[in-house]
C-alpha cells in the first residue's frame, strides 16, 4: 500500500514536471509572434493610424491598409510625435483651426497602463502618505508608514519602528470625524515621488464608501467622495498629472473604467462596449490635446476607443489574429500534450495551478500514448487486466503519463502477480 | 523501534546539523547586518519603499539554505546505505523493512522541520526588532516555499540515492530539478499564499518516496 | 547435472502451492530452497536449483566467482526475487520474512560490512536494543583482544579486526540460522583459521545451522557438514561432505596411443589432459572407470588413484577455468 502511494505521487509529480516544461520546450522552437500593433488616434484625419512589426520591419499604416513613410506617419500624429516634428521644423500651427501649444500639448499628455497582474498583487498594508504641501520643490518621502487597522489609522516611524501616537491619534480622530468606519478594505495610493505633486490616498472604509486622505502641513485632510455605491471599486491607479482633471481611474468589479474626476469627485465612465476584461487585457489609456483613447490589448486581438475631451465615443478599432494554438503547429501541440499546465496566467501576480486541457484534438496523442504502453506491458509479461490503473492514468494523460509510468516503472509486491 | 533507529541515524546526522546550524546562524547574522547596514546608509522611508512596492527581499540570502539542508541531511543518512549495500543490513534487522524507511526518513523529515521551526523562530524574532510586524510577516511567508523545497529536497534526495540503477536515476534527477525549481520563482513576495496548502500536502505525500527506491532494490531490480 | 537432496518430511511433501504462502511447519530443515530459478536479464544463473540444509548442520555453497553465490545469499535474505522458486527461512518464505524470524538470522555480509561511521561500543548498543536474546558478553570478551582505541571508528580499523567485530555481533545475536556470505574475504590466514574453529565449535556446541559461502575451500574442509557445488551452468553437485569425499575421486593415467577422445557423460565427470598425461574425476569405483576407458577404446598405463583434499576435489569438479 505505501509503495504504491510512493510510486503514483511520483508519478503524479512527474507528469506535472513534464506537462509544465515539455510544451514550453516545444514552442522555443515552433513559437509563433503576435502582430500586435500600436493604435493611435490622428487629430489630423480623424482616423486610426498604426506602426507594427512584420518582417521584422516596423511598418507604418492607416486603418485601411494604406501605407505611409515614417515621416508621413509621424505627420499625422502631432500630439505623439511633437518633439520630432519640432526639431524638424514640422510642426503645424495649428489642427482643425485649433491653435497647438507645445506646452498645452505637453500638459494634456498622458499615458497610463494597467497590466492584470496588477489587479491581483500581494500588497503588504504599510503606505506613505506623502507631504503634500511642504512648500519644496520635490516631493520626500515621510518617515512614517501607515496602517489603517480596526482601531485606527496607525503610523508607524520607519527610523524608530515605533508607534506615532500624536499623529495616529489625529488622523484617526479626522476620519471618524468624517465617518470612516473600520477597518479599511482597500487603499489606493501612488507611492513615488516622481510626480508633480501628491493627492494623498483613497481609502474604502468598511462600509464600502470611498474615502480622499491627504497629508497637508502635518493636518489630515479627510473627505468623503461619496463615490456611487453601486460602482464596486476593484482598484483604482492614482494617477496626479498637472492637467488635473482627474485623480486617477477606478476599474470597477464588472471591468468597467472610470476617471475619478477633480469635479466633487464624481465618476466619468470610459467606453469600453463590455469588451474589457481585466483579468485577460492590458489596458492602455492616453489622453491628448483632443482625445481621450482605451486600448484593450489582448492576446488574440485589440480593442480600441477613442472619445472626445467630453468622453464621447468618436471611433473604435477592432482587429483579431490567430493565436499560436490556432496555427498548424499549436495544433500539432495539442494533439501531442494532453494538457499543459502552468504556474502562472498573467492574471495574476500569484501562483497557481492552471491547466489548459487539449482535448479533443489530444485523444489523438493519447491513443497512440496508450499503444505503446501496451506493447511495453507485453514485453514486460505483465496482465492488462492487473494494470488497470495505469492504463486509465495513460489514456488520461497520454505523453506524461506513458513517460512517468516507465520511468516509475512497477515492481510487484507480491511474487506471484509477476507470472 | 524508533528510538533505536534514531539513535543510528543521529549519529550520522549530527554534525551535519551542528554545520548547518552554523551556517545558519552566519546567513541570519548577516542578513540582519546588511539590513542595518542599508538603515544607516539609505533612508529608512525609501529602504520600506523598495522592500514593500519594488519587492525587494531582504532575506534573500537565505534563499538556498533549506534546500541545501535537505540535500546534506539526505546525503549523510543514505549514501552510507547505500554505500556496499550497507541498507541489507538495515533490512535485516528484525522489523519491518518499509517501517524502517519510513522510521529513518522520518527522522530526517522531522529533524529537518524541528530545525526550519527554530529559524523561523529565531527569523521572526530577530525580525521584530528591525521591521514592522507586516514586513517580517510577509518575510516569512514568502520563505515558507523556500523550507518546503528543503524538506522535499530531502525526500527527493533519499529515495533518488538510495535508487539501485543509475539509469533510472538520471531521470529521477530531472524530475526532481524540474519540480525544485518551482518553488523558487521569485518575482513578488507572498506570490506562493494561495498555493501554500496544495504544496503543504504534497511535500508530506513525497515524504514517503524512499520506499519506492527501498522497495526496488529489496525486489532486486536491475532495469 | 543436478543433484536434488530428498525432502525428507513428509508435512514439507504436502505443501505444493507456492502462491502467497509465508509460512511452514516444518522445522527439521533450517533452509529449504526449491526449485530456484534466476535470470538477469537473458543471462541464465541457475535453473531448478534446489537445496536444503539441515537443522544444527553446516552447509557449505562453493563456487567460482559469478556463479551465483551472492544471488543465493540474496533470495536468502530477501534482497531479491528469483524468478522462480521460493526459499524458506525458518519455515518462513524468505521474501517475506517476519521480524521474528529475521532476529534468528544472523547476517553477515560479504566484506564485512557494518556500519563503520560506529565504533564498538556505539554499534553493540545499537544492536543490542533488537534482539531479546543479546548476550554482550561474547561480544566484549572478543573486542578486549582487539588492540583499538576506546573511540575508534570501526571504517579505520584492519580488515582482520572489522570481520572480528561482525563475528562478535553475531555471538552476541545468538541466533539459530547464521548466513555468511564469503566470511573469509579479505582476511589473513590467522583469522581465517580464527573463524573457521569458531564457527565450527559454536555450531556444534549450540546446534547452530549454518549457512557459508566461500572459494577460499580449504577453509571449508574442516568446517562443513554438507555441500552445494556451483558451476557456471548451474548445480554441479550437493551432498554431505562424507560422500562428497568418499565418492568423488580423481585417477590419472598416461596415455598410451593417438588422440584420446574423452568427454562429460555420466561416468566422467570432468577430466584433465596435458600432453599424454590425463586426469579424469569421477564418482564411479575404479574398475567402472577402467571397463568405461576399454569399451572407449583408450589405452592407458599407470593407472593410479589420487588422493585430494577439498580444493582439488573442487577444482576438480569445476575444471580450472
Amino acid at each position: 500500500m505505501i509503495v504504491r502511494i510512493s510510486r503514483y505521487t511520483l508519478i503524479l509529480v512527474a507528469i506535472v514536471v513534464m506537462a509544465i516544461y515539455l510544451p514550453d520546450f516545444y514552442w522555443l522552437f515552433f513559437d509563433v509572434k503576435t502582430p500586435s500593433p500600436y493604435v493611435s488616434f490622428s487629430p489630423v484625419d480623424s482616423m486610426f493610424f498604426m506602426h507594427r512589426r512584420k518582417d521584422n520591419k516596423l511598418v507604418f499604416l492607416d486603418e485601411e491598409g494604406n501605407i505611409y513613410t515614417r515621416d508621413e506617419y509621424e505627420a499625422k500624429l502631432p500630439f505623439f510625435y511633437y518633439m520630432q516634428l519640432i526639431s524638424d521644423g514640422r510642426m503645424p500651427e495649428s489642427i482643425h483651426g485649433i491653435k497647438l501649444d507645445v506646452n498645452e500639448i505637453k500638459k494634456n499628455r498622458n499615458m497610463h497602463r494597467l497590466k492584470p497582474y496588477q489587479l491581483d498583487i500581494p500588497q503588504i498594508s504599510l503606505y506613505p502618505l506623502l507631504e503634500s504641501e511642504s512648500g519644496r520643490v520635490r516631493l520626500e518621502f515621510p518617515d512614517e508608514y501607515f496602517r489603517i487597522t480596526d482601531e485606527g489609522m496607525e503610523f508607524v516611524n520607519s527610523i524608530t519602528r515605533k508607534v506615532d501616537k500624536e499623529m495616529s491619534a489625529l488622523f484617526t480622530q479626522a476620519l471618524k470625524e468624517k465617518g470612516f468606519e473600520f477597518p479599511a478594505k482597500k487603499i489606493f495610493t501612488n507611492p513615488t515621488t516622481r510626480k508633480a505633486f501628491d493627492e494623498g490616498c483613497f481609502v474604502v472604509d468598511a462600509k464600502d464608501d470611498l474615502y480622499h486622505i491627504k497629508k497637508a502641513k502635518g493636518q489630515p485632510v479627510v473627505t468623503n467622495t461619496h463615490f456611487p455605491k453601486d460602482i464596486k471599486i476593484r482598484h483604482m491607479m492614482v494617477t496626479e498629472n498637472t492637467l488635473k482633471e482627474y485623480y486617477g481611474t477606478i476599474i470597477s468589479e464588472d471591468d468597467r473604467i472610470y476617471f475619478l474626476t477633480y469635479d466633487e469627485y464624481k465618476p466619468v465612465e470610459l467606453p469600453t462596449k463590455g469588451a474589457y476584461d481585466s483579468g485577460k487585457a492590458i489596458l492602455l489609456i492616453t489622453t491628448d490635446l483632443f482625445f481621450r483613447q482605451v486600448t484593450l490589448d489582448k492576446e488574440d486581438g485589440i480593442d480600441v476607443f477613442v472619445t472626445d475631451r467630453d468622453y464621447n465615443l468618436i471611433d473604435e478599432y477592432h482587429e483579431s489574429w490567430k493565436t499560436r494554438e490556432e496555427f498548424p503547429q499549436g495544433k500539432i501541440a495539442r494533439a501531442i500534450f494532453p494538457f499543459s499546465i502552468s504556474l502562472n496566467d498573467g492574471s495574476t501576480t500569484y501562483v497557481g495551478l492552471y491547466a489548459d486541457w487539449h482535448f479533443p484534438l489530444a485523444w489523438i496523442g493519447n491513443i497512440i500514448a496508450l499503444l505503446i504502453f501496451v506493447i511495453f506491458l507485453k514485453k514486460e509479461k505483465r496482465k492488462l487486466k492487473k494494470s488497470i490503473p495505469e492504463l486509465v492514468l495513460v489514456a488520461v494523460t497520454g505523453l506524461y503519463g506513458l513517460i512517468a509510468c516507465m520511468v516509475y516503472i512497477y515492481v510487484p509486491v507480491w511474487h506471484s502477480e509477476r507470472k | 523501534m524508533i528510538k533505536n533507529i534514531f539513535y543510528k541515524e543521529w549519529l550520522k546526522i549530527r554534525w551535519a546539523y551542528l554545520a548547518r546550524g552554523l551556517l545558519f546562524a552566519g546567513a541570519i547574522i548577516y542578513v540582519f547586518a546588511s539590513v542595518g547596514h542599508s538603515y544607516k546608509f539609505y533612508e529608512a522611508a525609501s529602504y520600506w519603499y523598495n522592500i514593500i512596492f519594488r519587492g525587494v527581499k531582504f532575506y534573500t540570502t537565505l534563499r538556498y539554505l533549506p534546500l541545501l539542508a535537505g540535500l546534506v541531511v539526505a546525503a549523510v543518512q543514505f549514501v552510507p546505505e547505500i554505500q556496499r549495500k550497507r541498507i541489507k543490513l538495515t533490512f535485516h534487522l528484525p522489523v519491518d523493512e518499509y517501517n524502517v524507511l519510513l522510521v529513518m526518513a522520518g527522522i530526517g523529515f522531522v529533524s529537518l522541520l524541528a530545525m526550519f521551526g527554530v529559524y523561523s523562530l529565531v527569523f521572526l524574532l530577530v525580525g521584530y526588532t528591525y521591521f514592522p510586524a507586516e514586513i517580517v510577516h510577509s518575510a516569512f511567508l514568502t520563505m515558507v516555499p523556500w523550507y518546503l523545497l528543503g524538506l522535499t529536497t530531502y525526500s527527493l534526495a533519499s529515495y533518488v540515492i538510495l535508487e539501485p540503477l543509475w539509469k533510472r536515476r538520471i531521470f529521477y534527477i530531472l524530475f526532481a530539478v524540474g519540480f525544485g525549481k518551482l518553488f523558487l520563482y521569485g518575482w513578488f513576495y507572498n506570490i506562493y499564499d494561495r498555493v501554500l496548502i496544495g504544496m503543504l500536502i504534497l511535500t508530506i505525500l513525497l515524504s514517503v518516496s524512499v520506499i519506492y527506491s527501498g522497495h526496488r532494490f529489496k525486489k532486486g531490480v536491475f532495469k | 547435472m543436478l543433484v536434488i537432496y530428498r525432502i525428507v518430511c513428509e508435512n514439507c511433501l504436502c505443501c505444493k502451492h507456492s502462491k502467497h504462502i509465508t509460512k511452514r511447519k516444518c522445522m527439521e530443515y533450517a533452509v529449504e530452497c526449491r526449485n530456484l530459478t534466476h535470470y538477469y536479464g537473458d543471462k541464465k544463473v541457475y535453473e531448478n536449483m534446489s537445496f536444503n540444509i539441515k537443522t544444527g548442520s553446516i552447509l557449505g555453497l562453493l563456487g567460482k566467482n559469478g556463479t551465483g553465490k551472492t544471488t543465493t545469499i540474496n533470495i536468502l535474505n530477501g534482497f531479491l526475487e528469483p524468478k522462480a522458486g521460493e526459499c524458506f527461512i525458518l519455515g518462513e518464505n524468505s521474501q517475506y520474512l517476519s521480524p521474528e524470524t529475521k532476529s534468528k538470522v544472523g547476517f553477515l555480509l560479504e566484506g564485512h560490512i557494518q556500519y563503520d561511521f560506529m565504533n564498538i561500543y556505539q554499534i553493540e548498543k545499537f544492536y543490542s536494543q533488537f534482539y531479546p536474546q543479546w548476550k554482550k558478553e561474547p561480544y566484549y570478551e572478543l573486542m578486549s583482544k582487539l588492540k583499538i582505541t576506546e573511540k575508534q571508528k570501526i571504517s579505520t580499523m584492519s580488515c582482520g579486526q572489522q570481520s572480528q567485530v561482525a563475528l562478535g555481533l553475531i555471538l552476541a545475536q545468538d541466533p539459530d540460522l547464521m548466513i555468511m556470505d564469503d566470511f573469509s574475504m579479505g582476511l589473513d590466514p590467522g583469522y581465517r583459521r580464527l573463524f573457521v574453529e569458531f564457527l565450527a565449535e559454536y555450531g556444534k556446541a549450540e546446534n547452530k545451522t549454518i549457512f557459508v559461502t566461500s572459494h577460499i575451500i580449504q577453509d571449508m574442509e574442516r568446517l562443513i557438514d554438507d555441500v552445494v557445488i556451483m558451476g557456471y551452468e548451474g548445480v554441479l553437485h550437493s551432498s554431505s561432505m562424507d560422500y562428497f569425499m568418499n565418492h568423488f575421486r580423481q585417477y590419472d593415467f598416461q596415455v598410451k596411443n593417438g588422440p584420446v577422445n574423452l568427454t562429460k557423460d555420466d561416468v566422467i565427470t570432468n577430466y584433465d589432459r596435458v600432453k599424454n598425461h590425463a586426469s579424469v574425476y569421477s564418482f564411479k569405483s575404479p574398475e567402472d572407470v577402467k571397463k568405461y576407458l576399454k569399451d572407449k577404446g583408450i589405452a592407458y598405463d599407470n593407472f593410479r588413484e589420487v588422493p585430494m583434499t577439498l580444493e582439488d576435489a573442487f577444482i576438480g569438479i569445476t575444471g580450472k577455468y
